[in-house]
This record gives C-alpha cells, sequence and structure tokens, in this order.
C-alpha cells in the first residue's frame, strides 16, 4: 500500500522533471499532483488542498508550488 | 480595513496569532501560538508541537536554503489568523484568518512556536516606530 511519504517523494521526482515546462504558464501557482501526475492547477495552496481532499479520498496526493527558487528560513538560517 | 497595533520587546517582534487547518474553510477551530515577525522569511512556519496539535500531515517537500547550506523539508498548508486585541491573551478575540498558505515546520524555540513570514506580511502594511509600537492593516 502506497504511503503518503512514498506519495510524496515520487510526485516530486515527476514534478522537479516537469518544473521548467510548468514554469512558463503557471509559475507561483501550486500544482495538485497524484501518482506522479500533475492533475490541476492552482493560484491558491489552500484551494488546491480541498481539492486533493474532495477528489481523492485515500488522502494519496501532494501539492508542489511552482518555483525554482529554494525559501530562505529567515531567523531558522541559523539553527 | 482590519488593523493591529502592539508593542515588541526590543529584542525580537512577536505577535499573539492563531493557526487553524486549511482543509474546511468552516472549521474555525485553532491554536492559540505566539508568533516571530521574520521579514527575511520566505514562508511561514510552525513548531512540531503545533503540526501535532492540529494533526497536520505533509503535503509536499521543498528546497530552503540555510547558514548551512540547501536542504529538503517538508511542507504544510494551514492558515494563520491575527487577534485585533492583541491586549488580552488570556481569552483572545476571533482573529483576522488568511487564506491557507504553504509553510515550513521548524525546529523549537523558547521565545515562539510559531513565525510570521513574508506570505503572509506580503498582504500586510506593516509598520514599527521608535516606541516600539507595530502595526499591521491588511485587507
Amino acid at each position: 500500500m502506497t504511503s503518503i511519504r512514498s506519495e510524496i517523494d515520487a510526485n516530486f521526482d515527476a514534478f522537479q522533471r516537469q518544473l521548467h515546462a510548468s514554469l512558463t504558464s503557471h509559475r507561483g501557482e501550486f500544482a495538485l499532483l497524484r501518482h506522479g501526475q500533475i492533475i490541476d492547477f492552482f493560484e491558491f495552496p489552500g484551494a488546491a488542498l480541498i481539492a486533493g481532499k474532495e477528489r481523492f479520498p485515500d488522502a494519496l496526493f501532494s501539492i508542489q508550488e511552482v518555483n525554482d527558487e529554494p525559501i530562505d528560513l529567515g531567523v531558522w538560517s541559523h539553527a | 480595513m482590519p488593523e493591529i497595533e502592539w508593542w515588541h520587546d526590543g529584542r525580537r517582534i512577536v505577535i499573539p496569532a492563531a493557526i487553524l487547518r486549511a482543509d474546511d474553510p468552516a472549521d474555525l477551530r485553532f491554536h492559540p501560538v505566539t508568533a516571530l515577525v521574520d521579514t527575511g522569511a520566505t514562508s511561514s512556519g510552525i513548531m512540531p508541537a503545533v503540526v501535532e496539535a492540529l494533526d497536520l500531515a505533509p503535503v509536499g517537500k521543498r528546497l530552503v536554503k540555510a547558514a548551512h547550506g540547501e536542504a529538503m523539508v517538508d511542507t504544510f498548508v494551514f492558515r494563520i489568523g491575527l487577534f485585533a486585541d492583541t491586549s488580552d491573551r488570556i481569552q483572545p478575540s476571533f482573529p483576522y484568518v488568511f487564506d491557507g498558505i504553504m509553510g515550513l515546520r521548524f525546529g523549537p524555540s523558547e521565545h515562539f512556536d510559531a513565525s510570521v513570514g513574508m506570505d503572509i506580511l506580503g498582504q500586510c502594511d506593516f509598520s514599527i516606530a521608535r516606541n516600539r509600537s507595530c502595526r499591521l492593516t491588511f485587507c
């Protein structure tokens, strides 16, 4: 049985391979992924989460921001 | 337009806040936290105890940049609420709740249990004065 951890990892790998193409038209949006496929793009992460819960009751999905820049951690950068 | 005014202690800017789940807009139960206002952080964050209290599950992962290099961390979707009246920390009024954000889980801190990053601050007017007063205004 697939776990949410392996689903996140597999989706992330697939997302990274498609990221360059997605950036062109979806930069800053949030991709809903399942089984290595991008299902849809959303303007806000909350909307992506609600759509994921509605479409996939088994909760096997993940959300990735269409962005190729790493996050700055602020004060936690030095933790 | 909602406005929040409070005072910092001269060492850091913290503010009473609320963390809510984001998977049901009608679910207004919240976990009260003390949040660091961190203009250097791209994303807001919550401590592990808050993740546990709200039973949040990771939704993805993201590359982060830290002093020691880059690392991959889990991401979580949650909502942050801010209280208009920051004087009553025991019985706070109901908070103004922002739309869900994609934030991070940080390590524990003795001074705060969440951080408000630029994903929230970018939606606000934020000012700080020499008398230690701080003000957040948002729509």
